[in-house]
């Protein structure tokens, strides 16, 4: 599988998955997945609905039983648990934002400034977000889907992290909210690495260079974003798109 | 989620894990020990050390009884725990219905025994079924602490008697002028006895065939899925309300029963800690398997009678204070026991033979 | 009603629900963060209990009763928070995940638990010496008030605000609460969430057996399985305040304490017990949530 390309001469990669197998109850949601994210760039992980992309990364962040070998900076991750796993360097940023409602916007901020480093990333941080300086007493809970998202990235910035994971930035958000929180991914992620996982297609084309695709639980194609971009056939069998959509350029 | 909508078929076979033991030696083993039991009264041996009389003696026949009494509770509350998957901390209530019930029935009715028994019944299933569809609006740990203060509500209610009926504290003795000549007088105690067997055989049978019907096979995919079996169209609190009404009438019968073996109704059998013995018993035996739920009854009503004679017969005299007091009460043995069992040994009693190899693994 | 007779109803109604809070409020915590059924509450209450006795009564050497019931007051603290932290540690720890075999631990600890102190110190209720300023009256509103029940009042409030302040000022505070909205999301901040779970026990311990000692002064004596008892009532003011909520509990604890009292006292023993009940189904029915609650579990 290893010498399929991924376009320039490979450098090491920062995260490597093999034979990954995954159940949830009966269910058996991941096969034998298998996949590498080059150094500072952004790999987009695509597919349809329920083909499990965001089980996936639970399963690389141990919040999820896998079975497989996940090596990551060079090392098996083994069995560690969660906490674990992201103190080797490696943020997340959920589905659906998951901020603590119930605490402050400066609370949730602060959640993350054990990371050594982070209180001088703060004002970057805060200057990528300025809404979040503006809002810090308030309830995260009150804010838009638009603002949580920025919190839940903000969030994930003051880890110095080697690797990055975002599952649907943009997902819920209305459009005009998703060109702004765009803007601030490609402002947040420039010269990061980044595992993104992306319904929208468009956000997907922006931001990302490289492109995994999952089906029924499979590794289904992986190659540059260019690649697929071209590819109407590709786009249509296995993310269900080529028709005209609402939201294409 | 594509993995939840599978085939209509799939439930009512393979959800049901682990797949049903329904083994077929399990009712000749279970009637030919009912045969043994049946013929205990007529058993005139003694077990040095077991039993402090002989087998026949109205002592150890109550022993027995009581144990059986527990079996048969303990199988129903299995129905409740063990195959649908709802911890209820309120099932002394019903049983407490039951033997409540009965005395009052013949206390304010004039009824005789039998007709009592079924009044009871009756008005135990109406009133499972009003209280169980308002807690089963909630699921998990929420129906847990529902069920458990409406016990408690009962037990304050007994105990209390602002309506001057129940008999307070001291609780409400049986008026054996209502009760069959048979039932009544220690030398009687062998047909308390096997009326204690009959109703641990037959909860036994019932039991065995509602878990093996339709609905049976519903309760278990409830306890593995309930989400998946709302997805297939049913309706789970239907369901869910069966098998606690079901479980509630056999754990009345068992109060009817025990009624006649303790001779009265006391508030102690309607407390929280009766329901948290079930627990006891049922866990010791085997979740999910009648009958392990039924050993685990029957070695529970031993233990509980029996220990606190072996303590006071002096074999823990040379231990030293502090562990001599604690040895002799017979909850800090079976809290023990249990701890140990739930840590060690998930399966309780009915999985040994698997653990300890004697019998293949089933998984 | 008189005044006199109304005062004095709602000051033993706050006494209550000053022991209902602090033990209710440490099984809101566990239960909010971990989804741990904690039955094993009641033992941390009665632990309480009978190290106050014990303190009481075998302390004979510090003359003075004040002096004395501090130090079974810190005693019996210790020793909550020691059970609690070793509940955690040694038994629940084990089977994260597995909320069922939690239950059942905390159940089999709880029922060994009381048989061990009824083994040592018999089933017999006790009483233990207190202090002479606690038998001595103030009058207020014409009500003869009993020391005791302000001083009870007065230890509660001061320990709520110490949580809250806890929960509210501190780093372990802050992971607590945030762990009550979501426990993986702190996982995935690379925060080791188990630390917490260890020390809301050992604090749910230390308030349980601090509710033991005064719970012991309020209803003048002591058995092995009143913490059992009193730890129904707690799951009902948990339940009503919201699970998770400390300043739910709080609430929920003050309307059944006074409840309670009010009712006993005008409708007949029992009855008031019964309205809490009933408290609790409505509750249910209308805001499964609990008063405070955000997430219906």
């Amino acid at each position: 599988m290893s010498e399929l390309s991924l376009g320039d001469p490979t450098p090491e990669p920062v995260l490597t998955v093999q034979g990954m197998d995954v159940h949830r109850g009966e269910a058996h949601i991941l096969h034998d997945v298998g996949f590498e994210v080059a150094p500072n760039r952004v790999t987009a992980l695509l597919g349809r609905n329920g083909v499990g992309k965001t089980t996936t990364l639970l399963a690389l962040l141990g919040l999820l039983p896998s079975t497989g070998r996940v090596d990551f900076d060079g090392v098996p991750l083994g069995d560690l648990p969660t906490h674990q796993r992201v103190q080797r360097g490696i943020a997340y940023v959920p589905e659906d934002r998951e901020v603590f409602a119930q605490l402050s916007v400066e609370e949730n901020l602060r959640l993350a400034l054990h990371w050594p480093g982070a209180a001088e990333r703060l004002p970057m941080v805060l200057e990528i977000f300025p809404e979040l300086d503006k809002r810090s007493a308030q309830k995260a809970g009150s804010l838009s889907g638009g603002q949580q998202q920025m919190l839940a990235l903000g969030r994930a910035l003051l880890h110095p992290a080697k690797l990055l994971l975002i599952d649907e930035p943009t997902k819920g958000l209305a459009p005009i909210i998703i060109t702004e929180v765009i803007a601030a991914l490609r402002a947040a992620t420039a010269d990061a690495t980044v595992l993104l996982v992306e319904q929208n297609l468009r956000v997907a084309e922006e931001l990302a260079t490289d492109a995994i695709v999952l089906d029924e639980g499979q590794v289904a194609w992986r190659g540059s974003m260019a690649e697929l971009q071209s590819d109407d056939d590709r786009k249509r069998s296995l993310l269900g798109v080529g028709r005209a959509r609402r939201d294409a350029p | 989620m594509s993995q939840m909508t599978r085939s209509n078929a799939e439930v009512s076979t393979s959800a049901a894990i682990p797949a049903p033991r329904r083994s077929r030696t399990v009712p000749y083993v279970v009637g030919a020990l009912g045969l043994l039991l049946a013929a205990v009264p007529f058993i005139d041996a003694t077990i040095p050390g077991v039993f402090t009389g002989p087998m026949s003696s109205p002592g150890t026949l109550q022993i027995l009884a009581v144990g059986l009494v527990f079996a048969g509770v303990a199988m129903s509350y299995d129905l409740l725990l063990g195959y649908t998957g709802l911890l209820s901390l309120g099932h002394a209530f019903y049983f407490a219905l039951g033997l409540y019930g009965t005395n009052l029935g013949m206390r304010l009715f004039e009824l005789s025994y039998v007709p009592a028994v079924v009044l009871a019944l009756v008005f135990t299933l109406v009133v499972a079924l009003v209280f169980g569809s308002v807690a089963l609006r909630v699921r998990g740990v929420a129906f847990a602490m529902v069920t458990l203060a409406f016990a408690e509500a009962f037990h304050v209610f007994v105990e209390a008697d602002p309506a001057r009926i129940s008999g307070g504290e001291e609780g409400l003795s049986l008026d054996t002028s209502y009760v069959p000549d048979l039932f009544t007088g220690v030398v009687n105690t062998r047909w308390v006895y096997w009326l204690a067997l009959g109703f641990a055989l037959l909860t036994f049978a019932i039991c065995r065939q509602a878990v093996a019907s339709r609905a049976g096979r519903v309760w278990q995919a409830i306890r593995e899925n309930e989400d998946r079996v709302e997805l297939l169209g049913l309706v789970p609190f239907r369901f869910k309300l069966l098998s606690f009404g079901l479980s509630a009438v056999l754990a009345a019968g068992g109060g009817a029963v025990y009624l006649l073996l303790v001779r009265g109704a006391t508030p102690g059998a309607a407390s929280s800690v009766f329901t948290l013995n079930l627990i006891i018993m049922v866990v010791l035996g085997g979740l999910g398997r009648l009958w392990g739920a039924a050993l685990g009854g029957l070695v529970f009503g031993y233990l509980q009678l029996r220990l606190p004679g072996i303590a006071r017969s002096g074999v823990f005299e040379p231990l030293p204070d502090w562990l001599e007091g604690p040895l002799t009460e017979p909850l800090f043995i079976l809290g023990t026991l249990f701890v140990v069992l739930v840590m060690f040994a998930p399966g309780g009693l009915a999985s040994l033979p698997e653990r300890l190899g004697l019998k293949r693994g089933e998984r | 009603m008189s005044l006199q007779v109304f005062v004095l109803l709602s000051v033993t109604g706050l006494g209550l629900a000053g022991v209902y809070f602090l033990i209710a409020s440490g099984l809101s915590l566990i239960f909010g963060l971990m989804d741990v059924l904690n039955l094993a509450h009641g033992l941390f209450f009665t632990v309480g209990s009978y190290a106050t006795w014990w303190v009481m009564t075998r302390f004979g050497f510090i003359g003075s009763l004040g002096l004395r019931f501090a130090v079974a007051l810190v005693v019996a603290a210790a020793m909550g928070l020691a059970v609690g932290w070793a509940t955690e540690r040694f038994f629940v720890r084990r089977f994260y995940g597995d909320h069922v075999t939690q239950i059942l631990i905390t159940l089999g600890l709880s029922l060994a638990g009381v048989a061990l102190i009824g083994g040592w110190f018999s089933y017999d209720p006790r009483t233990f010496p207190v202090p002479e300023l606690f038998r001595q009256v103030v009058v207020i509103a014409g009500a003869r008030i009993p020391v005791s029940r302000l001083l009870i009042l007065l230890v509660s409030v001061v320990l709520l605000i110490a949580l809250l302040t806890f929960l509210r000022r501190t780093r372990h505070g802050l992971i607590i609460r945030a762990g009550v909205e979501n426990r993986d999301m702190v996982q995935a901040m690379g925060i080791d969430v188990a630390k917490s779970f260890t020390l809301v026990f050992a604090i749910g311990g230390l308030l349980a057996a601090v509710g033991g000692v005064l719970g012991g002064v309020f209803f003048a004596g002591i058995t092995p399985e009143f913490g059992l008892n009193v730890l129904i009532f707690a799951f009902i003011v948990v339940v009503i305040g919201g699970l998770g909520s400390v300043e739910g509990t709080a609430l929920s604890a003050v309307i059944v304490g006074l409840t309670q009292q009010f009712v006993n006292f005008y409708a007949g023993a029992g009855v008031g017990d019964l309205t809490v009940v009933v408290l609790l189904a409505a509750t249910l029915l209308l805001r499964p949530q609990g008063l405070l609650g955000e997430v219906a579990r």
